[in-house]
């Protein structure tokens, strides 16, 4: 069962987003639902997994007090339309304490600032895709791109943020608009990139700010309190 | 105790069943909203939601609400005849494009779905607190359910402890802001100050905790025991029909039903009631356990 879920990780992240072109190819009526039910699977996959590798209680830390301050900046800057820190939070999250947890502080600042934002058919897709964007940062830390190139995060910054737009904008045409042409797509598209850019630029200015101080106070709590070098980094 | 109270005065006698099904209930009703795209199915559910509403969140939350939510609706119906030109009945054309009163009324349908969804949203989260949710997950996903739950707490922590570094850095001389400039680097000190003091004391306090015994047993306990009970095996199984009744109808009624390229017309079908009796159903309970109350006061 660990193995198995442990295996259906990728393939479940990238089903996603394949959902979604295959509900637009096929003009399916009820993609709406039938998208909404497999981001859900993808989280509560990623979810499963996470608490079957059993995790000591204070691994799990880092990426609660993570997710909950991304939460927090959401609400401290929501009088700002689409300029918040989570995309930014996540990144961190993921190069410092890996993949997995960068997808979790993704999910949980999505889910508990909807408490305060409101929850609604978007939430697990902003889980999903805060999630993602910590995720890739974590994949892209792994391969050394931000040890050989600093200025590679910004850039993934930049474009994680245009990622989170995309996901977010596709599941609304996907799923909201009907019939579903190439023009009324392209709309959408036009109509939600000045949002995009504004979150990408917050993204890479508060990257800027917090990047480099933050990534040198998280690794020393993560030495200080021994999190690294544990089980589930010895599994990834 | 005048906590205790509150609660009490809250409490609708949706609330006896067990929380697990509670659960399954908004989850049911919010797929079912979301699927059925067809007029009158979402009336019910929109209507069915409202009232709720008012029931369990008090009238003037839910009016707040609804000013948000009538113009979410009236952008709806503006915004899809605008990127989706269909429809036979036209009510008015600008030069090549036509706006067709079909897609009108699917962009109103659509936004009253949304708005149902939002309000279902609001009720769900109101009845289900944050510990019913961890009775529930407890069981199945404790981690998960732990680290939703200290991320919920920590949130408004944030907030207290933001003011106190903000007021201490004020109240020293050589740390406090005195130019614009000063004020930003000493936010965004603060930010900084508080990630550093929230992980490392929220580190200390998990092994705290696992000092005292957490996840010493398998099954974890909750805060308030629920049990399930042979009522809720009852309601379970009339749930469980009632929601297969309804679904095939809804089925039926969306699949008989067309938006484009001309609107079907509305008939009245005997289908709608259970669909309505499922919708409705916290609201009965909560009203037959008002008039039991009653009479049990008059007795």
């Amino acid at each position: 069962m660990k193995r198995i879920l442990a295996k259906l990780e990728i393939p479940i992240l990238a089903f996603v987003p394949l959902t979604l072109f295959i509900c637009a190819s096929l003009q399916i009526t009820q993609a709406a639902v039938l998208s909404l039910l497999v981001a859900l699977a993808a989280i509560a996959v990623f979810f499963a997994n996470f608490e079957l590798s059993k995790p000591v209680l204070r691994q799990i830390i880092p990426a609660v007090v993570l997710g909950a301050l991304a939460a927090a900046g959401r609400i401290l800057f929501a009088a700002i339309p689409d300029f918040k820190p989570v995309s930014a939070i996540c990144i961190v999250a993921g190069v410092v304490f890996g993949r997995r947890t960068g997808f979790i502080v993704g999910a949980i600042a999505a889910l508990v600032s909807n408490f305060f934002f409101g929850h609604g058919p978007w939430t697990p897709w902003q889980m999903y895709s805060w999630g993602m964007v910590g995720y890739f940062g974590g994949v892209l830390a792994d391969r050394g791109l931000f040890d050989k190139h600093p200025a590679a995060v910004y850039v993934y910054g930049f474009f994680s943020a245009l990622l989170y737009g995309v996901l977010l904008t596709t599941w609304h045409v996907v799923g909201f608009i009907q019939p579903l042409t190439w023009q009324s797509a392209i709309l959408a598209y036009g109509a939600s990139l000045p949002f995009d850019i504004i979150h990408a630029v917050a993204t890479v200015t508060f990257l800027l700010i917090i990047y480099a101080p933050w990534s040198r106070k998280l690794l020393r709590i993560k030495d200080k309190y021994a999190l690294s070098g544990s089980k589930q980094d010895a599994r990834l | 105790m005048s906590n205790m109270l509150r609660w009490q005065g809250k409490n609708t006698g949706f609330e006896l069943i067990h929380p697990g099904l509670q659960l399954t209930y908004f989850a049911v009703v919010l797929v079912l909203t979301m699927t059925a795209m067809q007029p009158v199915l979402l009336t019910i559910s929109f209507i069915s939601a409202l009232l709720f509403s008012f029931c369990v969140r008090g009238w003037q939350t839910t009016l707040k609400t609804l000013v948000i939510l009538l113009p979410l609706v009236i952008i709806c119906a503006v915004i899809n005849p605008l990127f989706a030109m269909m429809g036979s009945s036209e009510v008015v054309r600008f030069g090549q494009h036509a706006i067709y009163l079909e897609s009108i009324i699917f962009g109103l349908c659509m936004g009253m779905m949304l708005a149902s969804v939002i309000l279902w949203f609001s009720c769900a989260s109101k009845i289900l607190s944050t510990d019913k949710v961890l009775a529930v997950l407890g069981g199945v996903l404790p981690v998960v359910g732990l680290m939703i739950s200290m991320a919920m707490r920590l949130v408004p922590q944030f907030t207290e402890r933001g003011k106190l570094i903000g007021s201490v850095a004020e109240s020293v001389t050589s740390a406090r802001p005195l130019t614009k400039r000063d004020h930003i680097t000493s936010r965004l000190r603060i930010v900084s100050v508080l990630m550093g003091w929230s992980l490392e004391e929220s580190l200390q306090s998990a092994d705290a905790m696992k000092a005292r015994g957490w996840g010493a047993t398998n099954k974890r306990t909750g805060y308030k025991r629920y049990r399930f009970a042979a009522f809720d095996l009852f309601a379970s199984l009339a749930l469980a029909l009632l929601v297969i009744t309804c679904s095939v109808l809804a089925f039926v009624a969306c699949s008989q039903f067309h938006f484009y390229p001309t609107m079907s017309t509305l008939t009245l079908w005997w289908g709608y009631i259970p669909y309505a009796l499922l919708m409705l159903l916290p609201l009965v309970v909560r009203i037959v356990e008002d008039l039991r109350f009653k009479w049990l006061g008059q007795a």
